[in-house]
């Protein structure tokens, strides 16, 4: 008995047992109150059952109950959702009766969802951030995880592009995998204890390699009541071979019973723009550039490309690229319950236009959730949602895309012919042609289901049963019509679908009790088998009879085809066991053993275990009445986690495939070499942290170290490719991320009229790759971003370019072997994407009824290659060599280049030799690495709540209006379009570049949100 | 109610712990697992019709691989994209190009292919299998095979041998590189073996004895055994099945015509990037590469380039390359010709004019191809005379095939006609990847 609640309860069960003389077998009536025992408030909807019989009530507003019975009654069980329930004994002649139900944990003010459990953060021992609903409401973004940013330390949470739906890059605690494959250093992601798919299955923009779609964002945010970040191993192990980059632990809104039934409404519109516009040359600069070319190529100056630079027009199609985009988002939803069944229904529809055209994201989804109380100790219940998405997307972002071909093609070249048709410019197709013409859509299909039961064998033994489905299908569909191909150019189009099904079943069982005189001990068990499977199918087609007639099915000819399945599956076991001592010292220990179908029969298994001690130092007599010091806890952790998903599915064997022919004739070959010896990859975590209140808690605050080593990380090593392969799966390497997080909140100012909160999280994160047999090379950068032991991961590999010598103008490099040669023995590692220190900080006032809050965001320290410009300070390497005339356009910052000897400039000579132009311009050079470092005012919200006298007059119990302004102010010396872009989006190999990436939009918006 | 719940947890565990390796044992179903790659005459058959497959690519014959021996010679210019394209063009070419990279890969994956063949066709053994049938398939490997060390040699000198398929990742998966005479023996080897194993038969697209003898007649000439190239040449020249066709243009529009001796035979189902590459986008190109002025001014000389002069087109006052011209989706499907009877005399001539008092029928032999021009027999009286003439010759009529930036290395000319006097700059880098994954194998030197 060591709390002060235990023994008031004490006390009130011995006075009732006082009074009891003997038990009257006739007819009572029972009445009484059931109060929550923190605040003595009223609890509404409580059960209360005479012990051992059906005969029962629930409690009113005012927790009051009454019970008319002729039995025997010895005790009362009551119960309650959200607190633990309690039997109290009812004496004779006891006819008003109070009942103080102990909040559950999961009710607290500190409560967070760890593996399989709800707990108070207060008995932790390991690291986890939760991020209420309230706190990302209404963020004209379309997913969840884009919402996080800047607000859980160690978080790093990266829009790929501001492309609406697109990918985003999350890690946790740093990176650590890197296979190409996209999920990898993902985060697993739960949602209603479904462990869903995260492997994007639709492009948002185009091709693997490009931005690709946000599973996440087919989950509407306004649905979402918490989430919880599971990061150091102690917290994330329970989650074994998928728990390695940390946990996100997404809790749906769910009914309460006996509630009336609550009817809310929120809807916004906004609108967004570029908050930086390219800069490119005009048609008279553009033309003299390339004069200026021609004759440093040697060739003849009487003979210029355009002898009338000054006079050649400018065509300017940035507005016709950019555009201020609509964002529209509607949530409508009811909860409530009876005494035994509640519910949440949700509905939303968001629809959001990109700032390029023409691309476009809406989606519409709705949400089931409900409870039943079946018996006293049977409960079931499901959770579902249901998604549509859809997506206007143009084709390949980077390659042929809207921005490459819009900013491409040089500005004096028109965007239509004298007849009104789109004029072909020397770069891919016209941009304003894809924008009217192209129809390239992409749908999501999306359903994440789950049903539980949960039965209480006896008193603190409960068992549950869950059954999960998550579906996705993503179904792709292009036509290219007449304008679009142009004059001679063949119609075409394709279908594709990929749908991917995963099927989940789970147990566990756990247990609570005291022991060793009244110490809590809890412990949980539990399996789970899942499998995936992955059906994928396109035709192209071409061809077609006419614009209009553009089904596959209308097509005159086939084009291509391609099809497959691919399947995993994954059997576990997992345990949980935590003890208190004394309210002092805590203990814990997760474990998980895990069965990969992607490992060969020896090494199928892995097993992950951790364990956890925290001190409450603020329990101890010392500081148990000290004023200043509320809470105060050291904790520490260490155990083991897993990854598997970074490798296909069977990267364990070696495999033939076919997909070729010759001369018709279908053929085989050999795809990918054998290494049976392929195992999980392992991660060690070790955690120590501090966490704190003073002052009444006003100030609170957390630090934690920890370090993080990952042996045997999975990837795809280059072998020789004189083997006839480039890579094999193996566990090649170790990498580590040591960090240290840093979270402070405080209570500004607390009065009846003024509330201000404010809080900082920072989080510093040194990534390394500690050991790895050969460097590898990402093939989509062309090789200049590279995987070397010693660097952090994603380094730029470039030539560092000293000066420009004032004499020749040509670019002078740093001589790395002093052997007189520029080559690739000069190449330095010159930077990484890894930031040094990011976080956010968060306030929010509430004064009266108004409310104002802001957030920013940091990523400090990274850089990024701004690839675009190789191709627009091309400096005569893009033109036509033999006409001198031009394909690609400049960015204005090719104006500066050297012109005459003397002149003093970091931007070489244009044209020259072959030799020259591959030496100032052919390289990767230092000139595109720029520090991303970047500061974003991420948000503003000032908004006004109506008073409740008078919202309830026009019969609504809430009613909010706002505004909100997205991306105000950006402080960063980055010049390109964003310093937070990620081209290669769907790789995880591929970081902090920018190539024709969509930019991230400022936007304003106004809202409003009521309650009936 | 209770025994319900015991029977749905019993129901549970039960699907738990099913046979669970079972459930985890999945197979593939895109792919075949490699023991069963092999093991029919139908998947022997399979493998092969790979083999064929992974030279068109478009790393290889199919683009990137001819694209940077253009690039180097006389004849062709990057038009619009590329840096990449520069390194070759202005002879500065890196190891860490991924041109070089990727056409690497390609090689090595026909080599593996074939060995797959050869050692998959020679260890399966079934009645309905006849020796014959198995040795016509390990000769069609055998000739993939020193075909593509004999382009591996040649672009980049010597490289490591690989003889067996690639099983797993073995010491030996680390080879050190062989000389480029030892690699050029080898392709003899194979050669030899492939006329051994083939049947006497005509066939445009796939290998024949007669196409491993025709590509003996380049090999000589590479290695300066004249008489023998001569005697190569000699024996496929000899054959009936093999005629100039006219006019010269139908090389360009025509596949498999009676002049051809082995070429990849392209379809629109996996098209021939190769097809538009030259053409301007107003013709449904790509205009990635074009001719230089020099060869525009050449092809315009009536007299030099006779009816040759179809390479070159025009199109809104700018000349473009006309060759690949089978643009379209569906389509795309250009042939690339890799052995034509044309080569067979001008490897005779030039092999007849480095040997004494052969002028005369060296002579002839370039008189065979120009006369095919619709041009008039060209007088060479001196050695030094034809070996120029035989090399203005080849300049024109392999233009867009990639023959040129080989001829000049291999006469000795790279240095007077392309300026690049630095003999180390005569092969490739070794691809920088390659280099830093395998240590065994030493960097070119000079790069």
């Amino acid at each position: 008995m060591g709390t002060l609640i235990n023994k008031k309860l004490f006390i009130i069960v011995a006075l009732l047992a006082c009074a009891v003389n003997g038990a009257w077998a006739q007819q009572r009536t029972l009445k009484g109150k059931v109060l929550n025992s923190k605040d003595r408030s009223p609890v509404a909807g409580a059960s209360v059952y005479i012990k051992g019989s059906k005969t029962g009530s629930a409690t009113d507003a005012t927790g009051s109950f009454s019970i008319t019975t002729t039995e025997n009654v010895r005790a009362l069980t009551v119960s309650s959702v959200g607190f633990s329930s309690r039997e109290v004994g009812v004496g004779a002649g006891v006819d008003d009766i109070e009942v103080l139900l102990e909040q559950a944990a999961d009710q607290g003010e500190d409560v967070v969802v760890v593996g399989y459990v709800r707990k108070s953060k207060k008995d932790l021992t390991g690291s986890v951030v939760r991020v209420a609903g309230d706190e990302i409401r209404n963020m004209p973004l379309a997913s969840a995880d884009q919402l996080l940013q800047g607000k859980a330390a160690g978080v790093q949470i990266s829009s790929q592009s501001g492309t609406p739906g697109g990918g985003v890059t999350v890690r946790v605690r740093g990176t650590s995998s890197f296979s190409p494959n996209s999920p990898a250093s993902q985060p697993l992601y739960i949602v209603d204890g479904v462990f869903i798919n995260t492997t994007p299955l639709g492009p948002a923009g185009y091709g693997t390699e490009q931005q690709i779609a946000n599973p996440l964002a087919d989950i509407n945010p306004a649905d979402i009541e918490s989430i919880d970040i599971l990061k150091d191993a102690n917290a994330t192990s329970i989650y074994g071979s998928r728990g390695a980059n940390g946990v996100v632990i997404i809790t749906t809104k769910r009914g309460s019973y006996n509630r009336k039934t609550k009817i809310g409404l929120n809807t916004y519109y906004g609108t967004a723009k570029a908050w930086r516009l390219p800069e490119v040359t005009n048609g008279p600069e553009t033309a003299k550039l390339l004069n200026e070319i021609w004759v440093n190529d040697g060739k003849n100056a009487a003979n210029l490309p355009y002898p009338n630079a000054a006079n050649e027009p400018t065509y300017d199609r940035i507005p016709e690229i950019f555009r201020t985009a609509g964002t529209y988002n509607i949530d409508l939803s009811a909860s409530g319950g009876g005494d035994k069944t509640s519910f949440y229904i949700g509905g939303g529809y968001f629809k959001q236009d990109g700032i390029v055209r023409p691309l476009t994201f809406d989606r519409a989804n709705f949400r089931l959730n409900l409870d039943h109380q079946l018996s006293r100790n049977v409960r079931f219940g499901t959770s579902n949602t249901f998604s549509r998405s859809y997506r206007t997307i143009v084709p390949n972002d980077n390659s042929t895309g809207v921005l490459l071909t819009g900013l491409g093609n040089a500005s004096l070249y028109p965007t239509y012919n004298a007849d009104g048709t789109y004029y072909r410019g020397p770069v891919g197709n016209n941009a304003v042609a894809l924008i009217k013409e192209s129809r390239e859509t992409s749908t999501s299909i999306r359903a994440i289901s789950n049903m539980f039961l949960d039965w209480e064998i006896i008193p603190r033994l409960q068992f549950r049963t869950s059954w999960s489905v998550d579906f996705n299908d993503a179904r792709n569909r292009a036509f290219s019509n007449t304008a679009l191909v142009g004059p001679g150019g063949i119609t075409n189009g394709y279908e594709s679908s990929n749908r991917q099904f995963t099927w989940i079943n789970e147990q566990t069982l756990r247990y609570g009790t005291k022991v060793l005189g009244g110490n809590p001990l809890n412990i949980l068990v539990g399996n789970t088998i899942q499998k995936t499977v992955t059906n994928s199918f396109g035709v192209g087609a071409a061809n077609y009879p006419n614009d209009d007639l553009n089904n596959l099915s209308s097509a005159a000819q086939a084009a291509w085809w391609s099809g497959g399945k691919v399947q995993s599956a994954l059997a576990s076991f997992f345990g949980r066991f935590d003890f208190t001592l004394s309210n002092k010292y805590i203990f814990d220990v997760n474990m998980r053993g895990d069965a990969s179908s992607r490992f060969g029969a020896n090494n199928r298994w892995g097993f992950f275990p951790s364990a956890g001690f925290a001190w409450v130092i603020s329990n101890e007599d010392f500081l148990q009445n000290s004023n200043t010091v509320s809470r105060l806890k050291f904790k520490t952790s260490y155990g083991l986690t897993g990854s598997q998903e970074t490798i296909a599915e069977f990267a364990s064997k070696g495999l033939w495939g076919g997909n070729d022919n010759y001369n018709l004739q279908p053929g085989t070959r050999p795809v990918q070499l054998a290494n049976p010896d392929l195992k999980w990859e392992q991660t060690k975590q070790f955690n120590a942290g501090v966490e704190f209140g003073l002052f009444n808690n006003r100030l609170e605050g957390e630090i934690n170290y920890y370090n993080k080593m990952t042996e045997g990380v999975l990837l795809n090593q280059p072998v020789p490719n004189s083997t006839g392969f480039s890579t094999i799966a193996f566990n090649g390497g170790d990498m580590s991320n040591k960090g240290i997080e840093f979270t402070l909140n405080a209570g500004v100012i607390r009065n009846s009229n003024f509330r201000w909160d404010v809080g900082l999280n920072v989080a510093h994160n040194k990534n390394n790759i500690d050991k790895l047999n050969a460097p590898y090379f990402e093939p989509f950068s062309r090789n200049f971003i590279i995987f070397q032991q010693g660097y952090p991961v994603n380094g730029f590999r470039l030539w560092q370019q000293e000066r420009v010598d004032p004499q020749t103008g040509n670019a002078v490099y740093t001589d790395v072997d002093k052997n007189g040669v520029i080559d690739d023995r000069d190449r330095l590692i010159l930077g990484s994407n890894q930031p040094d220190v990011l976080g956010g900080l968060n306030s929010s006032m509430k004064y009266k009824n108004f409310d104002f809050s802001f957030a920013f965001s940091f990523e400090w320290g990274q850089e990024v290659v701004n690839w675009n410009t190789f191709f627009l300070i091309h400096g005569g390497t893009r033109y036509n060599a033999a006409t001198g005339k031009a394909t690609y356009g400049f960015y204005k910052k090719q104006l500066d280049r050297w012109q005459k000897p003397g002149d003093i400039t970091d931007i070489p000579k244009v044209g020259g030799t072959a030799a020259e132009r591959s030496n100032n311009y052919g390289l990767f050079t230092s000139r595109a690495l720029e520090d991303g470092s970047w500061t974003r005012l991420r948000n503003v919200t000032l908004g006004y709540t109506l008073p409740a006298a008078i919202s309830a007059k026009a019969g609504m119990s809430y009613v909010r209006v706002y505004i909100m302004g997205t991306n105000l102010w950006t402080i960063t010396d980055y010049s390109g379009l964003d310093p937070e872009v990620n081209a290669g989006g769907g790789k995880g190999t591929v970081g902090g570049v920018e190539m024709f990436t969509v930019p991230q939009p400022r936007s304003f918006q106004a809202g409003i949100s009521v309650t009936f | 109610m209770k025994k319900r719940f015991y029977i749905l947890m019993a129901c549970s565990v039960m699907a738990g712990a099913t046979s669970c390796n079972k459930f985890l044992d999945l197979q593939p179903s895109n792919e075949i697992g490699e023991a069963v790659a092999l093991d029919s005459e139908e998947k022997l058959q399979r493998a092969l019709n790979g083999a064929y497959s992974r030279m068109q690519v478009s790393e290889y014959y199919g683009f990137e691989w001819t694209n940077a021996i253009w690039l180097s010679d006389d004849n062709v210019v990057p038009y619009s994209s590329g840096t990449t394209d520069l390194q070759f063009d202005g002879y500065a070419v890196l190891s860490s190009s991924n041109t070089i990279d990727i056409n690497w890969k390609a090689m090595y994956q026909v080599i593996n292919a074939a060995n797959n063949v050869i050692d998959g066709a020679a260890n399966f053994n079934d009645p309905s299998f006849t020796a014959d049938e198995k040795n016509n398939m390990i000769g069609q490997a055998l000739f993939l095979r020193g075909l593509t060390y004999f382009d591996l040699a040649r672009t980049f000198g010597g490289v490591p041998l690989i003889l067996k398929p690639t099983r797993g990742l073995q010491s030996d998966s680390y080879p050190a590189k062989s000389t480029a005479d030892q690699v050029y023996a080898q392709v003899l080897t194979d050669l030899n073996e492939a006329e051994a194993k083939l049947p006497e038969s005509t066939s445009r697209i796939y290998a024949t004895k007669k196409a491993a003898t025709a590509l003996k007649a380049r090999l000589f000439l590479y290695q300066k055994k004249w008489a023998e190239a001569e005697q190569a040449a000699t024996t496929v020249i000899a054959d009936n099945d093999y005629v100039l066709v006219k006019p010269y243009e139908k090389l360009i529009t025509d596949k498999a015509t009676t002049e051809s001796i082995f070429e990849l035979q392209y379809n629109g189902n996996d098209g021939n990037p190769l097809s538009g590459l030259f053409l301007p986008q107003a013709l449904g190109g790509t205009y990635r590469i074009g001719p230089t002025n020099g060869f525009v001014t050449l092809m315009n000389d009536a007299a030099k380039s006779g009816s040759r002069n179809v390479l070159i087109g025009m199109s809104g006052g700018q000349p473009y390359g006309n060759r690949y011209r089978r643009v379209g989706t569906g389509r795309n499907d250009d042939n690339v010709i890799i052995l034509r009877l044309a080569e067979m005399y001008l490897i005779r001539a030039e092999a007849r004019a480095q040997q004494p008092g052969k002028l005369a029928d060296g002579l002839a032999d370039v008189n065979e191809v120009r006369r095919r021009a619709d041009l008039t027999n060209a007088a060479a009286g001196t050695q030094a005379a034809l070996l120029q003439l035989i090399e203005d010759e080849r300049r024109i009529e392999f233009a867009f095939e990639p023959h040129r930036w080989f001829d000049l290395i291999r006469t000795g000319r790279a240095g007077a006609v392309l300026g690049v006097t630095d003999a180390k700059k005569y092969v490739f880098p070794l691809p920088a990847n390659e280099v830093l994954t395998n240590k065994q194998l030493i960097q070119n030197d000079g790069y």
